[in-house]
């Protein structure tokens, strides 16, 4: 088993368990992650960028369009992307 | 001072259209805020002197530049055009806008929609009118 595959298989889920403290449902299923809603200007508007981390294997199957609730707030998947190292982020829509 | 004037009066012109009723500022500088949109923002062009009569007169042509911002998960180029039509029929409605000093009143280059993602779609449009207008040689006001 190589590094990456070890940090990759063991090391993110763990990591995942004990630091991804929000869940969010992605048509329908609930998911363990990271909710970020950082301040972004753009076009000379100030808004935020909402995303949402976790495992690729956590999240349902999903497409752009898919309803995801956080907070007991709607959002819609607008960007759906995945790195080498087994997570996924997807980017929303409010 | 004429130019001035002619500023304030596109201003008090497209102050209550319907898509973005009062959000309306000149020469802002600072960031939108997302609950105050849509907007517009009315900044002072190119102010060209044209015409040079008998020592006595200057006539100008003042480039106006009107900004529509919107943030909507509608079709965001949609109410740009909207507001681009409500904008064009407030200021074409009287060529002079209603100052006796303005000869004319042109429609310029409306700019391509800039597009770009935020918690909801967020796009930009720029609009030109040129206004033509005349004041004293020695004085501008």
């Amino acid at each position: 088993m190589t590094f990456r595959s070890t940090f990759n298989d063991t090391l993110d889920p763990l990591i995942v368990g004990v630091l991804g403290d929000d869940t969010v449902t992605v048509d329908g299923t609930s998911v363990s992650g990271v909710w970020r809603e950082s301040f972004v200007e753009v076009n000379g508007v100030e808004t935020t960028a909402p995303t949402f981390t976790s495992l690729t294997s956590s999240f349902p199957a999903m497409s752009h369009g898919s309803a995801v609730v956080y907070d007991s707030a709607n959002y819609t998947i607008v960007g759906i992307e995945p790195n080498e190292t087994g997570m996924t982020m997807i980017v929303l829509q409010s | 001072m004429k130019t001035e004037q002619v500023l304030d009066a596109v201003v008090s012109k497209l102050t209550s259209l319907t898509t973005t009723g009062t959000n309306i500022t000149r020469a802002r500088i600072y960031n939108h805020e997302s609950s105050a949109l849509p907007a517009l923002v009315v900044f002072m062009g190119q102010d060209e002197p044209t015409d040079i009569l008998s020592q006595s007169l200057i006539d100008w042509n003042l480039t106006i530049i009107i900004e529509s911002t919107v943030q909507s998960t509608s079709q965001v180029d949609e109410i740009l055009n909207t507001i681009r039509n409500e904008v064009h029929t407030a200021l074409m409605a009287d060529y002079t806008l209603g100052l006796s000093f303005v000869k004319n009143l042109l429609p310029g280059t409306v700019g391509e929609p800039e597009l770009e993602q935020g918690s909801r779609p967020i796009a930009k449009q720029r609009m030109e009118f040129t206004v033509h207008y005349r004041t004293q040689y020695g004085n501008l006001s």
